[in-house]
């Protein structure tokens, strides 16, 4: 994969991805998705940790962004989210693998992580209708 | 975040308990309002800067997500509350965290409308609550997502009266 195609479109035309400052980055396993940290994602202010819906909205959306990145546009049509350790306030970071690549539908597997990749915060399985 | 409490401030047992109704920094960034407890009812106001995919037009899948997943969190308190006010006894509840969660879309958003969110918690039992819940913009009876959660309840008690 070329560094030109880590700026995903989808990624800089979606007002939700903008709003919360999604981008890509290269890394040595491929392109990971990063959610800088902000004070509106905070979910739970005595822990602190980030609001479980704003850890879903990344996961889905790298998900997005992976497809996007494929030159497939999709609609998602389902997630589960399964929430392994509360995301603390600090950067987060996704890696979206495409489990299959069907004709109508894309199944993705997404791993969110924090300081250390091997301990990851939350993983969604999801379904994604392919619409372009 | 400028009214609500401090990740440094602690919060009183009566607090935490109501953290879900009271709004996080995230509801209160997005705008969410708290419409009703029994079922659990929360409304996202349209913004234009929360809308997924621009060639649709409506909220984007992780506002409707955040949403259910607070109005998820609400109902499992106000149930707590129920219980407790059944049994006679006072609520001293600790935390929830969300296990997993898992949401379907029935159909896009309508563009430029506010969606609301209801859910139920269906069991207390033990130290996992499942709860669902669905979104719409008008009509409960025409829902665009549907969502299914189990949450752990962390040192919640129901100490005699």
């Amino acid at each position: 994969m070329s560094e030109t195609a880590l700026s995903s479109a989808l990624l800089d035309a979606w007002p939700y991805a903008r709003w919360l400052d999604l981008r890509v980055e290269p890394s040595p396993s491929g392109p990971v998705i990063v959610m800088p940290f902000a004070d509106r994602l905070i979910g739970n202010p005595v822990l602190p940790a980030l609001h479980g819906g704003m850890v879903a909205s990344f996961l889905e959306l790298a998900a997005l962004a992976r497809l996007d990145l494929e030159g497939r546009r999709a609609r998602t049509i389902d997630i589960t989210v399964d929430y392994l350790r509360p995301a603390r306030p600090v950067t987060t970071y996704a890696d979206a693998r495409i489990v299959k690549l069907g004709r109508r539908a894309a199944n993705l597997a997404v791993e969110a992580w924090q300081e250390d990749r091997a301990n990851p915060v939350a993983a969604l399985r999801g379904h994604f209708m392919i619409v372009g | 975040m400028s009214d609500g409490p401090s990740a440094s401030e602690p919060m009183s047992d009566a607090m935490r308990g109501d953290l879900a109704a009271r709004g996080t920094p995230l509801s209160l960034a997005m705008g969410f309002e708290t419409l009703g407890e029994r079922p659990s009812r929360m409304r996202a106001p349209f913004r234009a800067e929360l809308v997924g995919d621009p060639a649709e037009g409506g909220l984007a899948g992780g506002v409707i997500f955040a949403l259910l997943d607070q109005a998820c969190g609400m109902a499992i308190s106000f149930a707590l509350r129920d219980r407790a006010a059944a049994e006679g006894r006072e609520l001293r509840q600790g935390g929830m965290a969300t296990l997993d969660f898992r949401l379907d879309h029935i159909r896009p958003p309508i563009p430029g409308r506010a969606v609301t969110a209801e859910a139920e918690c269906l069991n207390l039992a033990g130290d996992v609550s499942i709860v669902r819940g669905w979104a719409y913009e008008d009509d409960r009876d025409d829902p665009l997502a549907v969502a299914q959660a189990a949450f752990m309840l962390t040192n919640t008690v129901f100490p005699a009266p």
